[in-house]
């Protein structure tokens, strides 16, 4: 045993033993981080160097050949996302026309009593200064002239020409309309005349009565033209001139003219019964 | 002259349409007359005839498009056609920006007239999109008046 194991090994390996025990007895990973140190540096610089000429081609390649591929799909996402774009547009439309059509659905519900034909503006006045639309709706559909025309903000105006399929509507801001009103809050009784612009005036209210700006005007239903309870507009000027026997008042139609689109053309009496 | 005039209320049909459904659409307050650089264009380039006949036609077509009162269109039209016949032989009418500016005033008056006769005074955004009206009316004019021009040209009466 001696033989094969000479004792001249057995000193440096005593030796190297006491270093392991030595260095076992150090604690955790202490003399790695304090001694060994340079190695890890040394090593780290000769890594740097040799791989010095892979990392440059590997950059070269990840930095400009393989960008060839990344403008590609840059152009292809920019391509995705103007088609996302275009269909959120798409999706804000339909959520518009959602609301516009549940409008409408809760002005039917609300006011069962009226026969309504949902009907769509197919031009506008040529004229800048008279206020009518032609809808496509007509003696087809049971429209005859003077037939009510409302919105599901409130009255819109009346039929004044009919064919079959289309309607000639007179506005309620047109100069030549006039809408039988009250107010909403007192009972006052006046006439809702259109001035060719953007308000209206409500006449023959006397000047002894009291008018609030802020008020909301309604149908009256006289002359039995309109249904009773219509939302006409909303007072928005009281002006008494002294020595005059009316009040000036200007009304602010509830309907937004100039972005009106679905209407109803609503039937009384005997068109209602049919 | 039958197929002069029938191309002609093809083409006042088309500017009703552009009036009333295309322009709306864009700004719904805004008015574009077209049809009035096409009345001055009939007196530059049919004669006194046609170009009466043609103004009568049109602005009765053009009744079923507005609730005027009837006769109130061709009355404006009528007028216009007329004043400017009158002046065809004192003013060189075949400039584009006599044109322009002929059509475009015309415009600024009869709108003008119409407020004053209704009583009322056009407030804040709506004299803007008046205003912006007319001008484009004005603009509109010499392009109406060369396509005039053309027609008369292909049918060659």
């Amino acid at each position: 045993m001696m033989d094969r194991f000479p004792t001249s090994r057995i000193v440096p390996v005593a030796i190297a033993a006491a270093v392991v025990i030595v260095l076992l007895s150090m604690g955790q990973y202490r003399s790695l981080s304090s001694g060994l140190s340079p190695v890890r540096e040394g090593y780290y610089i000769a890594e740097r160097v040799i791989t010095a000429p892979f990392r440059f081609a590997a950059s070269a390649w990840a930095d400009y050949v393989a960008l060839l591929d990344t403008r590609r799909q840059n152009k292809e996402l920019i391509r995705e996302l103007e088609v996302l774009k275009f269909k959120c547009q798409a999706v804000r439309g339909l959520e518009l026309e959602n609301e516009k059509l549940r409008a409408m659905l809760d002005f039917k519900t609300s006011h069962p009593e009226l026969k309504l034909s949902p009907a769509r503006i197919v031009t506008h006045d040529i004229t800048a200064m008279f206020r009518t639309v032609v809808i496509d709706r007509g003696t087809l559909d049971g429209l005859v002239p003077d037939t009510a025309v409302v919105a599901p903000e409130g009255l819109l105006g009346r039929v004044i020409s009919v064919t079959g399929h289309t309607s000639l509507v007179l506005l309620i801001t047109d100069p030549t309309s006039s809408v039988p009103a009250m107010i909403e809050e007192s009972g006052v009784k006046g006439i809702v005349k259109g001035t060719g612009t953007s308000t209206m005036e409500l006449e023959y209210v006397r000047s002894s009565e009291m008018v609030d700006i802020g008020s909301t005007v309604i149908t009256s239903g006289l002359g039995g033209r309109f249904p009773v309870g219509i939302r006409i507009g909303q007072v928005v000027g009281v002006k008494k001139d002294p020595g005059k026997i009316f009040l000036r008042i200007t009304v602010r139609p509830s309907v937004d003219m100039s972005r009106i689109d679905s209407v109803f053309g609503v039937a009384l009496g005997a068109q209602a019964a049919d | 002259m039958l197929k002069l005039q029938t191309s002609l209320l093809g083409i006042v049909f088309l500017c009703a349409f552009v009036e009333g459904a295309v322009i709306p659409a864009l700004w719904t307050p805004l008015r574009v007359d077209l049809v009035l650089g096409m009345v001055l264009g009939a007196v530059v380039h049919l004669g006194f005839g046609q170009g009466l006949l043609f103004v009568m036609l049109s602005s009765m077509l053009l009744q079923s498009f507005t609730s005027a009162r009837p006769g109130l269109l061709p009355l404006f039209y009528l007028v216009f056609f007329v004043a400017i016949d009158m002046l065809k032989e004192v003013i060189y009418l075949e400039n584009p920006l006599t044109q322009a500016l002929f059509v475009s005033g015309f415009s600024v008056m009869g709108t003008a007239c119409f407020f004053l006769v209704q009583g009322v005074v056009p407030q804040g955004f709506e004299v803007v999109s008046m205003l912006a009206g007319c001008l484009l009316t004005g603009c509109a004019g010499p392009v109406m008046v060369g396509f005039m021009g053309r027609l008369k040209k292909v049918y060659g009466t």
